[in-house]
């Protein structure tokens, strides 16, 4: 891996690396769309990636959603810093304009998952460390809990009301500032 | 898993979990930040979930409340009960609460003691305690804690009183930014030293809207920033700033003979506006070798001779010899007749590349205003030419037949020649008879404009703004000006 951090494009785009999920299927990626993953580009940095990466928190079927996201993202990121780099003509603009929808779009589709797998990218999301994955996910949870009561939040998770009728009645005191 | 069923009921049963709390599973620092884009009510109204709930909101690092809080006791104990720095705490009167300054004084210490980032508290109306301290004599006075860790105070009081922290409470050690506004000070002295001498690090200091502050000494080696807005009453402002790039003082010395004196040798941009109404201001500017950008200086067209107004702007232009930028405002009473033309009083103006020009000429010809101001500056580079806009007001009727403002006409005779003018911007063009024949005689003289660019008052259509554009086609005579033409919110015509 003698390419790593060079600024030699073409030995950038050819360096793969091997990702290696809990149940050990192993997946090859190119090292932009790796580091995406702060815990990746770490490990790269650091040198320790060869025979690949072991990721145990991570099943294959998460793996290959997160680099799914990672990849179309990489292409993104790349795409950003070429046209910041020329100058900023309308007509470059407007092409920024539609890649954003573009990627709008994959993100909305991406999100289309059940409820277990959404939590299966979170956690993979913060165990990776990709902060773009990250947002994205915790606001799907986000925008399905706002304006909604204690009560529709628990049967919506599955959560037990574990609080005692008193515990209820002392927070409602203590917060009671927040709702004047 | 549920037994019985095919594949597809076990997926989907799995797909909802079937009874899986998997969220209240999520370690504290992910619930935090779902709970984060939630907005601070919604997110403490999680805590009535279930007992895993009950302290997450107090992980947030920014909390935005509101409404002033009516119970302070409680806002403070919730303050108090958590570690977590704050990079955000901000207090708003929108959502309701009376802004009583003892309960305000009462959670304010927790505040202090949370925030590492900026801290805001606004009360937009004025406060009942403040009228009430108005009519018995001064009370109603906060009592602002030292924020030892905060990097911006942002606090507007609806005219309540500010105590600031004795020398014992400590430093603003790291507080970059402070802003102040709509508060009375009991000793305005007190405030002078906190910028003096506890803010290590203080660049950006605003003052808006105090009351009874009668003089004001802004002394400080680290600013770098200063805005001074309607501090009613100040009769003797001095700022003394070694390192200050930008002072805006507007309408501030509103007593009899103001002084001025300020020493700012750094200083880039330096806007001015005077005080409303008949005030002789004696304003002492030390050497400023960098300024660059002169603003808002304004002189009456119409008027009495040796208005103060006029005066002072005056002085300001003489004292300059060049700076990049100025921006002049050109002022026109509805009714001038009994007026003298003052024009001839304005006889100098700094060296200048840039000059933006606005003018309010309230139905009167603008012409010989605007091109006495232009032959004194034929060196330009740019100019910005921006008209009252009709946005908040009616039209102004054209002045008739008789009005004085039809007397001066050299204008549309003299030779002018702005050789090395390139770029052009007009703003609220309404196409008035005035304003057409101001820019046909500009045109003729700008032979190097290479840009051009207009945008139409609000009240042009764009059937209108169409014919407008080719009557200024029509005027530009030079080839090869590029040209932008807007109508309301920007578009292109």
């Amino acid at each position: 891996m003698a390419s790593a951090g060079s600024g030699d494009e073409k030995a950038a785009a050819a360096a793969m690396i091997t990702l290696i999920s809990s149940d050990n299927e192993k997946f090859e990626v190119t090292e932009a769309t790796a580091t995406l993953s702060q815990t990746i580009r770490h490990m790269i940095e650091d040198g320790c990636t060869d025979g690949g990466v072991p990721l145990p928190n991570v099943t294959s079927k998460i793996l290959a959603r997160v680099i799914e996201y990672c990849k179309k993202h990489a292409t993104a990121a790349a795409g950003e810093e070429g046209s910041s780099s020329s100058f900023s003509d309308a007509a470059f603009l407007e092409v920024d304009r539609a890649f954003l929808e573009e990627l709008e779009e994959f993100d909305d589709a991406f999100l289309e998952v059940d409820r277990a797998t959404l939590f299966d990218l979170i956690l993979a999301a913060n165990y990776l460390d990709i902060k773009g994955l990250l947002n994205l996910t915790c606001q799907k949870v986000a925008d399905s809990v706002k304006g909604k009561t204690p009560e529709q939040i628990r049967e919506m998770y599955n959560i037990v009301n574990d609080l005692t009728p008193e515990e209820e009645a002392e927070i409602r005191r203590e917060t009671q500032w927040a709702f004047e | 898993m549920e037994p019985g069923g095919g594949g597809q009921i076990a997926a989907a049963i799995s797909g909802s979990a079937a009874g899986v709390d998997r969220l209240s599973a999520l370690p504290d620092d992910l619930l935090a930040q779902i709970l984060r884009p939630l907005g601070t009510p919604d997110a403490i109204r999680t805590s009535l979930v279930s007992q895993r709930w009950r302290r997450v909101w107090s992980l947030l690092p920014e909390l935005h409340v509101p409404s002033l809080p009516g119970d302070p006791i409680r806002f403070r104990d919730a303050l108090a009960a958590h570690q977590v720095r704050l990079r955000f705490l901000q207090v708003l009167s929108t959502g309701g609460g009376t802004a009583d300054p003892k309960s305000i004084s009462i959670w304010l210490p927790a505040a202090a003691a949370r925030v590492s980032g900026n801290f805001a508290l606004v009360v937009n109306q004025i406060s009942p305690a403040a009228e009430a301290a108005e009519e018995e004599g001064w009370d109603g006075i906060v009592d602002l804690p030292c924020f030892q860790d905060a990097t911006g105070i942002m606090i507007r009081l609806g005219h309540l009183g500010l105590a600031v922290p004795p020398p014992a409470a400590g430093v603003f050690a790291r507080l970059v930014s402070l802003r102040l506004e709509c508060v009375w000070f009991d000793d305005p002295s007190e405030l002078e030293d906190v910028i003096a001498s506890r803010c290590p690090c203080l660049q950006h200091l605003r003052l808006c809207h105090t009351l009874r502050m009668y003089t004001l000494t802004v002394s400080s080696k680290t600013l770098l920033k200063m805005e001074l807005e309607e501090l009613q009453g100040v009769w003797e402002l001095i700022v003394d700033t070694p390192e200050l790039r930008e002072l805006i003082v507007s309408r501030c010395l509103l007593d009899d003979d103001p002084i001025a004196v300020i020493t700012a040798p750094r200083l880039e941009s330096l806007e001015w506006k005077y005080s409303a109404g008949e005030i002789d201001e004696s304003v002492e500017l030390g050497e400023m070798l960098h300024l660059r950008s002169l603003g808002k200086l304004a002189f009456f067209v119409y008027g009495l001779h040796d208005l103060s107004y006029n005066r002072t702007t005056v002085q300001f232009l003489q004292r300059f010899r060049a700076i990049e930028t100025l921006k002049l405002m050109l002022g026109y009473l509805p009714e001038i007749n009994i007026f003298q033309y003052l024009m001839e009083e304005m006889n100098v103006l700094p060296d200048l590349a840039i000059l933006h020009l606005m003018v309010d000429p309230n139905g009167h010809a603008f012409g010989a205003g605007t091109f006495h101001v232009l032959k004194m500056c034929t060196r330009i580079r740019k100019l910005i030419l921006e008209l009252s806009g009709s946005s908040d007001l009616e039209e102004p009727n054209a002045c008739g037949t008789g009005c004085i403002c039809a007397q001066q006409t050299n204008w549309q005779s003299e030779e002018f020649l702005f050789a090395r003018l390139q770029e052009v911007e007009i703003r609220n063009f309404r196409g008035s008879d005035h304003e057409d024949s101001v820019v046909k005689r500009l045109f003729e003289s700008a032979t190097a404009m290479r840009k051009l660019k207009v945008t139409f008052d609000v009240s042009v259509t764009e059937s209108k703004a169409r014919e407008l554009c080719h009557m200024f086609e029509s005027f530009v005579t030079t080839p090869g000006v590029c040209m932008d033409f807007r109508y309301r919110n920007h578009t292109k015509v």
